[in-house]
Formats: C-alpha cells, structure tokens, sequence
C-alpha cells in the first residue's frame, strides 16, 4: 500500500465509503428483492382487482349476450400492458375474445372469473378469462425496485459523502496540516504552527498549545545554549589560567615544564640545540616596596612585554612567580652565541627604564645561561644549571648575562 | 297504551307485512304454458327474445316508477327499480332499447293482455281476473 493509503483522510474515505456501499448495498439487495416480491404480487392483483372492476359490466354482457358491451369490456382489460387475451364466454355458448397475441407461449398462465347472472347471484352467466403476461409484470416490478434500491442507495451514500467531507473539513485535514507542519518545525526555532481561520475548535486549542510549547522549547533550549557557551568560556578561561600567569599572561610554571619537555623531545629526535635562560630582575623588591604593589605588578607587566617583543616566536618566555622569568629557545644553529646574543638583547631591553603612571623606574636583569645538549640532556640538570648561572650573573654584579660553565657547579 | 301498541306495530310492520304477491300474465289464447321465474326474468330483461314455442314475447310494463313496479322487480330479482334502470341505461347505451311496452294502470294491463296473444303483463295477484290466464304467482 502507498504511503498515500496511510493518510487519516484516506483511510477515513476508505472506511465511510467502504461501510457506507456495503450497508447500502445490502439494504439494496433486501429492499430490491421485498419490493420486487411486493410488486409481482401487486401487479398479478391489479389484473384480478381490473378484472373485478368490468365484471358487472361482463356479466351484463354475458346474461344479455350483448355484443358492444362485451367488446367494451374486452377493450378495456386489453389496454392493460400485461394483459395478451381475454376471452368472454356466456352460458349459451357466445363467445367473444380479443387477443394481442395468438401465442399463448408468452402468456401461460389464464386468470378466469366467474360471472353471474346481474338479477340472480346464483345463476351462472358465464366466464371472464385473461391471459396474463408475467414477463411483463415481472420487468414493471423489477423496474420499480431497481429505481427504489438506486434511491436508498443514493440516501445511504449521500449522507456518508456529506459526513466524509465535514469530518475531513474540520477534523482530518486541519490535523494532517498539522502534524506536517510540526513535522517539518525544527524545535528551538522561531518558527510556529499556522493557527486555523475557522472558529476556535479543540485543534484550533491544540495548534495554540503546541505553539506554546514549540514557545518554551525554544526558550530552554536558547537558555541552554547560553549556559553552554558560558560553561565553554569558563572552561577557556580556566584552562587559560592553568597555564598562564594571572597577572603577565605569559604562561607559567606549568606550562613551562611542557614546553622545556617538549624541546627536549624534539632536540633528541632531530639532534636540534638548544638554551634555556633563567632571569631575575634586579632592585625589583625596592621598587615594589617603595612605589607599592601595584606600581610593582605595572612593572612586572611591562617586562613581561618586552620579554617577549625581544625573541622569536617560537621562543617560550615564562613567568615562575615574583620577578623570576625563564626563557626557553629551541631550534638555535649555533646555541652559544644566539643564546647569548638575545640574552644581550634582553639585558639592554630591561636596562631601558619603564614608565609606570607618574615613575620612572630603572631595573635592570640578571640572567643565568644553560645550553642543550651542552649543559644537560634532562629537563632537571639543565634548569639546575641555568638557574646557577642565574646566581652566578647575581654574584658577579648583576645586570649581566652568565653562560653556565661546569666550574660553577663545583 | 293505544300509542305504545300503535307504535309496536308501526316498528314490526317491515317485518311482519308481507309484500303482496304479484300474477304473472297472458292472454287466455296464447300459448305460453307454466313460466319459469328466470323465463320471466329474461323476457323482461330483454335477453329471451324468443318462445320454444316460435312466440316473440311481448313484455308489458307500467309507466313511470308506481309501487307496483318495484315490487315487481323486487319480488322477481331481489334488484331494486334502480338496479334495474341502471342495467338498461348501460343496455340502451349501446342500442338495444328496453322491450317493453309502458301502460298506465293494472285495468290498462288487463285490457292490453286480454288483447295480444303475445303480450305478458303483470298485476296485484287480487286484480288477476278470468279475462286473462295466470301463469305464475310471483310472492
């Protein structure tokens, strides 16, 4: 069955039709038949009740042997359709007849009357007789319950079509637009259900109910959304803050450990040198304590910029806590002298004095120097060892860069 | 009590008075023998036109609707006068007119048979004298 049959209207249409031909139908059969019966057996009582009608007549015309009375007569039965012979005897032998027909074949069987005397009841006068054709009385009777069963049935099937129609009006086709229409809506979107023209109805209740709910769907589901989205910036922002200094932006401890992590990787995997650098910024505490905290975490911000505007890219620029930075560059050609090199750059970077609001506050930068794989192949030895130099650039005067060399470990 | 009585007899009168009888008759020469009541019948009707014995029967009848012609018709066929001209009108509708000769009174009747050896008439069966032969006595 087509997907079309599975439609209310259809399957609707299919069940009023369906009931509506078969009761009908059967209701024909018994109403053509009864009035078939009834009218076969009323057409075979006209002939009798035509026959009573001229039977005074009749027997006038048989008691006095009168011919024009008797042709009178016989005219008469003969205009009825279904009458092919009539024949008239009297008592003296007289005879008259009229026939349609000379083949009695068509018309079997006879209908005879007696008729008496007019003046004595008891006295026989005679005999009417008519040949009656059935085949015409049966047709008469089969069109007449043909045309009273294509009637009914026209009743039955009227009203059902009618019924079909109203009920597909205002109930089947309204859901069916209904049910496509929700179908196609994608819920949390602005679009609704089209409400009905006609008067308030319990689909026209249903369609404004559904709207409402279509309504509050969408309101939960934007709510969601923003909740979503919330969740998804926190989560940024807490991943962010993991990995990043809270006050400089510049990435953390944390982070820190990766990326030393990951350049020693990538220096063992493709024999690439490296330097990690350990700075520390010098008379930062007099500054912090003189011009106060926020002077002093302006101060910290600024240098974190200049940290990272003086390398590369690909160079990490960490911040550890207090005035203590790292710098991690990977990937040098000639590790000692480009170490050396933005370490020099840094140092004049720092030595620049920073104004912060209404300061002007010279520092300057301690840096400790440990080159990969010169002065460590692990993570540990290599930041034990810039972190040395670093002491070692403080001990030897600061503001300076201090390349680790293996006797400062002893 | 005269009234009570009077009024007793007036209620049974139907019942208890008899209708006079009536004398079928012909002239004392002709030769129609005992009749039958249905020969009358059919002579008076107009269907038995003609005697065994080769007569042409000449049926007798009074004029205008008397008494005695009701009863006449009545005592005979248990049709009233009515019946009677009703069979006649659908008779006379097709041609065949009523046979019989209209006569004023019984004397006029008893004069009329005593005539026509055909004739056959009709009187109270009291008025039925020699002049004319009696052929039935219709009660």
């Amino acid at each position: 069955m087509s997907a079309r049959f599975k439609t209310l209207q259809a399957r609707l249409l299919l069940t009023v039709l369906s009931s509506s031909l078969l009761i009908g139908g059967l209701t024909m059969l018994v109403m053509f038949f009864i009035a078939y019966q009834n009218k076969l057996h009323e057409g075979e009582q006209q002939i009798n009740q035509l026959m009573d009608t001229v039977e005074y007549s009749a027997a006038i015309a048989a008691y006095s042997g009168n011919q024009e009375i008797a042709d009178d007569v016989i005219k008469g039965l003969m205009r009825e359709a279904a009458v092919c012979q009539v024949v008239l005897y009297n008592d003296s032998g007289m005879y008259f007849s009229d026939g349609k027909y000379a083949n009695t074949l068509n018309c079997p069987e006879t209908i005879s009357h007696v008729l008496y005397s007019p003046f004595d009841a008891s006295e026989q006068a005679g005999h009417l007789e008519t040949r009656v054709d059935r085949s015409i009385i049966k047709s008469r009777a089969y069109a007449y319950a043909g045309q009273l069963a294509m009637g009914l049935l026209t009743l039955l099937i009227l009203p059902s079509v009618v019924i079909w129609l109203a009920i597909s009006r205002y109930i089947t086709r309204p859901i069916e637009k209904f049910s496509a229409q929700l179908h196609a809506i994608v819920p949390g979107t602005d679009e609704r259900l089209s409400q009905p023209v006609h008067t308030p109805s319990e689909i026209a209740q249903l369609i404004h109910d559904s709207n409402h709910l279509l309504e509050g769907i969408q309101e939960i589901l934007l709510d969601e959304r923003a909740q979503r989205e919330e969740i998804q910036r926190l989560k940024e922002q807490y991943k962010h803050l993991a990995h990043h200094d809270n006050l400089t932006g510049l990435p953390n401890r944390a982070m820190f450990n990766d990326r030393l992590s990951h350049m020693l990787m990538q220096g063992k995997r493709y024999q690439l040198k490296g330097a990690l650098i350990y700075l520390d910024l010098d008379k930062f505490k007099p500054v912090n304590d003189t011009l106060g905290h926020d002077v002093g975490d302006l101060l910290l911000k600024a240098v974190a910029q200049r940290l990272a505007s003086s390398v590369r890219e690909s160079d990490t620029v960490a911040r550890l806590g207090g005035d203590e930075f790292v710098l991690i560059l990977p990937a040098l050609t000639n590790a000692r002298i480009d170490a050396l090199a933005i370490a020099d750059k840094i140092l004049h970077a720092l030595a620049q004095p920073f104004e912060i609001g209404q300061h002007t506050v010279q520092i300057g930068s301690s840096l400790g120097i440990a080159l990969y794989p010169e002065h460590g192949e692990d993570e540990f030895s290599l930041a034990k060892h810039a972190d040395l130099a670093m002491y070692q650039a403080k001990q030897n005067g600061r503001n300076r860069a201090q390349l680790f060399s293996t006797e400062d470990s002893q | 009590m005269k009234i009570i009585v009077f009024s007793l007899l007036l209620l049974l009168s139907p019942l208890s008075a008899a209708e006079p009888a009536l004398a079928i008759i012909a002239n004392q020469d002709s030769d129609y023998s005992n009749l039958t009541r249905r020969q009358v019948v059919d002579i008076f009707m107009g269907k038995l036109t003609v005697m065994n014995t080769g007569t042409f029967p000449q049926p007798l009848d009074y004029q205008g609707n008397p008494e005695i012609r009701e009863r006449f018709y009545h005592l005979l066929t248990g049709k009233s006068l009515a019946q009677v001209n009703a069979y006649w009108a659908r008779m006379s509708f097709t041609g065949q007119l009523n046979p019989t000769r209209l006569l004023n009174d019984q004397k006029v009747m008893l004069r009329a048979v005593g005539k026509n050896q055909a004739a056959l008439g009709y009187v109270d069966q009291a008025e039925a004298n020699a002049t004319v032969k009696t052929l039935l006595i219709v009660e």
